[in-house]
């Protein structure tokens, strides 16, 4: 337990590191309040807000990602027993990555992963 | 290895990486003196130059910016950085010996997804926007071989405790047997420091991208904060594949150090001397080529770990 | 105040300087950057990451009033300068850092501002980007650049136009969607590319319509001077036209490793294009200039970024189509034989030509997304100089 304590420790004092950064730079910084300025736009004023509905082209590959991250929820507790259950471990977490990456190369066939 | 419950020891934490990571920068500084035909020694300042302008310089909000996100995005790496030492090894000691220390390591360089993304998309600004997705989709590139990278040393140490795992390093460091790992782990830690040749997020292409509207102290935390993460991240793959703190002669802290700042060094010369990688490049190679070596090499340790038993 | 005065002292070692280019003043621009080199100093991506904004020569109604937008975006501390020739820059960078580091004086310019801006947009201007609202630049002291300072200029009074019906949060309307190139809608954004902007053309304006980071429609113009450069010195050092085809190639060439994301590569070629400014041996340029093109030129890396990505010259009907990479390296080549001495008179780049080149850029890089429309970009041999002053010419 004492770990996590060190690192709700840790968390505190990078919390209070970027505070105490903002307090010394209220008083170096030529004023200390935050100036509003329109974004930068190559010189020109915006013609729209830029929080927009982006268009992501590569969002095909977000889905693969999820489907192969949700995976890696499976191979951190498999790392540590592996060792102990043998071979039968190694064949059925493989065969599952090799059914995976079936997908990921049709998905790559189907142009998933280029988007430009 | 011992734990250590102090906020003394946590403190010392954050200031060795805060020291490691400026000198790094001064390291940057002294390869782009030298390249623009300076003495590499007047660029070895540059980073404390920086810090005072950025110090003086005024911060910037703009039109109907996301501000709270925002701010977070700015103060995220830092702290996500300090979150990372908390289980980095330094010699025999380690602030949080935790027994999943590698999945919290992994956890963390999941949330600068977050982090980055927001840097971009807080700022209301077309070109940060631009940079924040790009940082995304150069994500879910290295994400995955990043995480085999770092499950195939716990696989070979049978546990996701970090002090096990360099414990399991005595005699054969897990770089001999693991160099895709190793590699794979490397180009990882300079794709989520978004730096280069991994940094187009901040491209001069889209003036800056996700830094394009920060200035001031926001701007300096992001700044440092990358420097950070590469430390840690040259810190934690030195725990991982490179032995931790074993060496002759030396006590082993130092070795950890010498270790770490030689890995970090790389890293920072790296990005003068190699062209960008753009995301929609870099996506294919990740899943077709280095996905797969990446599972053959975790396939390799975990045959060598259940036939050696 | 001592730490407040060594903090500044220290700022001033790196100072941060945001380039405007006026076409015609290109070796200017060399210039500044060759002195921010041998000072340590940086050339700033964005006018948030600026100290120092450097304006080159003489810029027209509508770069001028560009220029006066970027200088109330920085953020303070400021100082802001124009050169016009060569020999006034490293003086105007001093007088401009001078400034930078007086304290007191940042501090008032800084309380002068306005902190919010008063309506967000100005309707005023977003109408029209002729930029009407600045017309006394070039004598403006800088608490004068900001919109609220100017006087008549009531925002309130503005409130009826049509504008203001689709106006969304500050005064700024929302993005609307449209169709994208398969026909799914998501909003676009109309993003100018330049004037102002790292590696870019002088006086070069993009209008975009981008659908994410790729470019649905752009419009292409250059911005006019408000005058003709003196322009480079008729051949008074030897081999003035070779010297001409090194620097020129350089620059361009410079730019395309830039934007390639190779600082190494880019900084020797910037500097083998200032020595060749500042009357090097071309002998010694030329050994030189081989040396860059063989560490490009094996790159795989660099091969593989930028492979299948169109140069623009090959779109104008020249003869075969060629990769920027190519073209870069074509021109790494060109300025070493021109170095070694070969002199071939080259077809000065007419009127005619540029303009086509101009009105075929946008349908080079319409499909594209940024980062590679700025690579197809730099990588056009497009002479906004030419383009500007005849602009400005017909404009008279």
């Amino acid at each position: 337990m004492s770990g996590y304590v060190s690192i709700a420790l840790i968390l505190v004092i990078a919390l209070l590191a970027v505070g105490g950064l903002y307090l010394v730079a209220q008083y170096t910084a030529v004023a200390s309040d935050p100036i509003e300025q329109l974004p930068f736009l190559s010189g020109w004023e915006p013609q729209e807000h830029a929080l927009s509905r982006y268009h992501a082209r590569w969002y095909p590959l977000t889905l693969l990602f999820l489907a192969f991250d949700v995976e890696m929820l499976f191979m951190y507790p498999w790392a540590v027993i592996v060792a102990r259950d043998g071979m039968g471990a190694v064949v059925e977490m493989f065969v599952f990555l090799g059914v995976l990456m079936v997908g990921v190369i049709w998905a790559w066939r189907e142009g998933a992963l280029q988007w430009v | 290895m011992s734990s250590l419950l102090n906020p003394a020891w946590a403190l010392l934490a954050a200031v060795v990486l805060g020291v490691l990571a400026l000198v790094g920068a001064g390291v940057h500084g002294m390869v782009i003196a030298r390249s623009e035909g300076r003495s590499a020694r007047s660029g070895a300042l540059s980073p404390v130059f920086e810090l005072a302008r950025l110090l003086r310089q005024r911060r910037r909000r703009t039109v109907a910016a996301d501000v709270l996100l925002w701010r977070v995005g700015c103060g995220g790496l830092v702290v996500v950085a300090l979150l990372k030492t908390a289980v980095i090894p330094f010699g025999s000691w380690i602030l949080a010996d935790i027994p999943v220390g590698i999945v919290w390591f992994n956890a963390m360089d999941v949330l600068l997804w977050a982090v980055l993304w927001l840097l971009g998309w807080g700022a209301n600004s077309a070109y940060g926007l631009i940079g924040g997705y790009r940082f995304l989709s150069q994500a879910v590139s290295y994400e995955l071989p990043l995480m085999f990278a770092l499950v195939t040393p716990a696989v070979a140490a049978h546990s996701l405790q970090v002090s096990e795992v360099v414990a399991a390093q005595n005699g054969l460091w897990f770089v001999v047997w693991m160099p895709v790992a190793f590699l794979i782990f490397c180009a990882s830690v300079i794709a989520f420091s978004s730096w280069s040749p991994f940094g187009t997020a901040a491209g001069s292409d889209i003036a800056g991208g996700i830094l394009s509207e920060i200035s001031g102290v926001d701007r300096l935390l992001v700044l440092a904060g990358r420097y950070a993460l590469l430390t840690t991240g040259a810190a934690f793959a030195v725990a991982m594949f490179l032995g931790g703190g074993a060496g002759p002669l030396l006590p082993d802290w130092l070795w950890t150090l010498l270790k770490t700042l030689l890995l970090l060094f790389v890293f920072v010369a790296l990005r003068h001397r190699l062209p960008a990688i753009r995301p929609d490049r870099l996506a294919e190679v990740a899943w077709i080529i280095v996905l797969p070596l990446a599972l053959l090499q975790t396939l390799f340790v975990a045959i060598v770990v259940v036939v050696g038993r | 105040m001592g730490l407040r005065d060594s903090i500044a002292q220290g700022a001033l070692r790196r100072v941060h300087v945001l380039l405007v280019e006026t076409p015609g003043w290109a070796e200017v621009r060399m210039a500044v950057e060759g002195e921010l080199r041998l000072r340590g100093w940086k050339a700033a991506t964005s006018p948030a990451d600026a100290d120092i904004l450097v304006v080159c020569g003489a810029p027209g109604h509508e770069l001028a009033s560009v220029c006066a937008r970027v200088w109330s975006q920085m953020p303070g501390p400021r100082s802001r300068v124009t050169v016009d020739v060569t020999r006034d820059v490293s003086t105007a960078l001093d007088s401009a850092a001078d400034e930078l580091g007086d304290d007191d004086a940042q501090r008032r310019d800084a309380r002068a501002r306005p902190t919010s801006m008063p309506q967000g947009l100005d309707e005023h201007s977003s109408v029209d980007h002729a930029g009407m609202d600045h017309p006394g630049m070039p004598g403006m002291d800088h608490s004068g650049m900001d919109h609220s300072d100017m006087p008549g200029m009531d925002h309130s009074g503005m409130a009826t136009h049509d504008h203001t019906t689709m106006s969304g949060p500050s005064g700024i309307p929302l993005a609307s969607g449209a169709p994208d190139r398969d026909g799914l809608e998501m909003d676009v954004l109309h993003v100018p590319l330049g004037p102002v902007l790292p590696h870019w053309h002088a006086g070069l304006v993009v209008d975009c319509v981008l659908h994410g980071d790729v470019i649905g429609q752009a419009e292409a113009k250059v911005l006019p001077a408000a005058g003709v450069p003196v322009g480079l010195p008729p051949d008074g050092s030897a081999g003035g036209e070779q010297r001409r085809v090194v620097v020129r190639n350089c620059d361009q060439a410079a730019r395309v490793l830039a934007l390639a994301g190779w600082p190494s590569a880019a900084t020797r070629a910037q500097r083998i294009r200032d020595a060749a400014l500042v009357g090097a041996a071309l002998a010694d340029l030329g050994a030189q200039l081989e040396s860059l093109v063989r560490t490009v030129g094996r790159s795989r890396l660099l091969r593989w970024t930028l492979r299948g990505i169109p140069a623009a010259i090959g779109a104008v009907g020249s003869g075969e189509p060629v990769t920027v990479r190519e073209r870069m390296l074509d021109l790494l080549r060109e300025a070493a034989q021109s170095a070694g001495g070969a002199s071939e008179r080259h077809a000065a780049s007419d009127v005619a030509s540029q303009q086509e080149l101009l009105r075929a850029l946008p349908a080079l890089i319409e499909g594209t997304d940024v980062a590679t429309a700025r690579l197809i970009i730099a990588a056009a041999s497009l002479d906004t100089a030419s383009l500007a002053i005849s602009g400005a010419m017909r404009h008279e």
